[in-house]
């Protein structure tokens, strides 16, 4: 932030600064800057206390008259579940790829290893396999049950959402619940990951400087 | 963790889980957003419906590009700007949603007698404010967003904020000069 020596200019400084000391958004050094210039400003002093009773009127607000938000968020899965399919939830993993395309990417891929399996079952069993459940489920579907979590997670917040995709990605794990209060997520192997260790996968974890804490689930194994 | 820290780690683990498609961490960012929005929007809105309706596609969108969420802000800052375009979008095709207090109803911005009525005369007062004033007060001291958030949010220059917030400040102590207690020449000897 420029610093001046001119009383008007800082005068003006100060006031601008006002709402964003007041609101907790303004830096210290914004903080200290205010503080100094209230000392001998009168103005500013009652713009300040005008606008910290402003901001405490409105962050009192009543909150009665606020809806039930469930029947709008009814009628919102109502609108998602007669979209098409490949206007879904985008998963972000992998280069950017339009919807439709990665829709249907994806079910060729499905298509494909639907194939391979089916052949695979002829050629090694010679009998037909009972039909398998789909490896895949479409975004309209419930979720499947939470799978077994190994491994309990803190990472550090301010971990950007690419980071937290790789890093799983990376150990192999996936979010199967939380955060809980505490910030806690537990973790699970991704499907299709060989055996995991749940001691070996806290220690992967704790090898990352982005988490914060991992411990394995004993009970869980 | 101090507990800012701990609501954009939650809000940020769920966005990756509705970016995978999980209907439960949808929800969990819904009810989250549901009040703050609706809070927001009545500040500036007087339909219900069309509260409603910029609400759900501030989510439809959210649900359909939660991965392209690139964490380089915070979710609610994301999510705000989002509903900040919604909002102009939905309330705008309905002329007089924004709505606004006529200049004939100045009158009714009056000292208050009872600290209880402070709220209610505050908010008469907000609604005497350009929309683009009203939002960014409302964006500052609703929801407690910096002036580099509120600019992210609205979609313009810090500059353009600060003189909104510094416009929209002149404005309210015309309206409301004597805000808890703080008449003219009142309250000087406290403070001088």
């Amino acid at each position: 932030m420029p610093r001046t020596d001119d009383p008007q200019a800082l005068h003006r400084q100060a006031w601008d600064l006002i709402p964003w000391v007041v609101n907790g958004s303004a830096s210290p050094e914004e903080c200290r800057l205010l503080e100094t210039h209230l000392t001998g400003c009168r103005d500013c002093r009652e713009e300040y206390e005008f606008q910290r009773r402003l901001w405490s009127a409105l962050s009192r607000e009543r909150e009665e008259g606020t809806p039930d938000p469930r029947p709008a968020l009814e009628r919102l899965w109502a609108r998602i579940d007669r979209m098409p399919q490949n206007e879904g939830a985008i998963p972000a993993r992998g280069p950017r790829r339009s919807s439709a395309a990665y829709a249907r990417g994806l079910l060729l891929a499905v298509i494909a290893e639907t194939a391979v399996i089916a052949g695979l079952s002829v050629a090694l069993w010679l009998r037909p396999a009972p039909p398998a459940p789909a490896a895949y489920r479409t975004l309209t579907q419930a979720p499947a049950p939470a799978k077994a979590a190994i491994v309990r997670a803190v990472f550090e917040p301010q971990l950007r959402l690419e980071s937290l995709q790789g890093l799983l990605t990376r150990t192999g794990l996936e979010i199967v619940s939380g955060p809980s209060a505490a910030g806690v997520y537990a973790l699970a192997p991704l499907p299709g990951a060989a055996p995991t260790d749940a001691e070996a996968a806290a220690a992967r974890l704790r090898a990352d400087p982005a988490v914060r804490f991992a411990e394995p689930i004993v009970a869980a194994r | 963790m101090n507990e800012e820290a701990g609501r954009e780690a939650r809000e940020r683990a769920w966005l990756a889980r509705v970016a995978a498609g999980e209907r439960q961490a949808f929800e969990a960012l819904y009810g989250e957003y549901h009040r703050r929005l609706w809070r927001f929007l009545a500040r500036v809105s007087n339909s219900r419906e069309l509260m409603e309706e910029a609400i759900n596609d501030t989510f439809w969108i959210v649900w359909r590009k939660a991965g392209e969420f690139r964490g380089d802000s915070r979710v609610s800052t994301w999510i705000m700007g989002i509903a900040y375009r919604c909002a102009l979008k939905t309330l705008h095709r309905d002329e007089g949603s924004f709505e606004s207090v006529p200049e004939d109803l100045a009158d009714a911005v009056e000292l208050p007698q009872v600290r209880a009525e402070q709220r209610d005369w505050v908010a008469k007062a907000m609604r005497r404010l350009p929309q683009e004033q009203r939002s960014t007060l409302l964006l500052a001291y609703y929801l407690g967003h910096s002036c580099e958030e509120i600019a992210q949010i609205m979609d313009c220059s810090v500059g353009t904020v600060k003189a909104r917030m510094f416009h929209a400040r002149l404005k309210l102590r015309n309206l409301l000069p004597a805000l808890g207690g703080l008449a003219p020449g009142e309250d000087h000897a406290a403070h001088g």
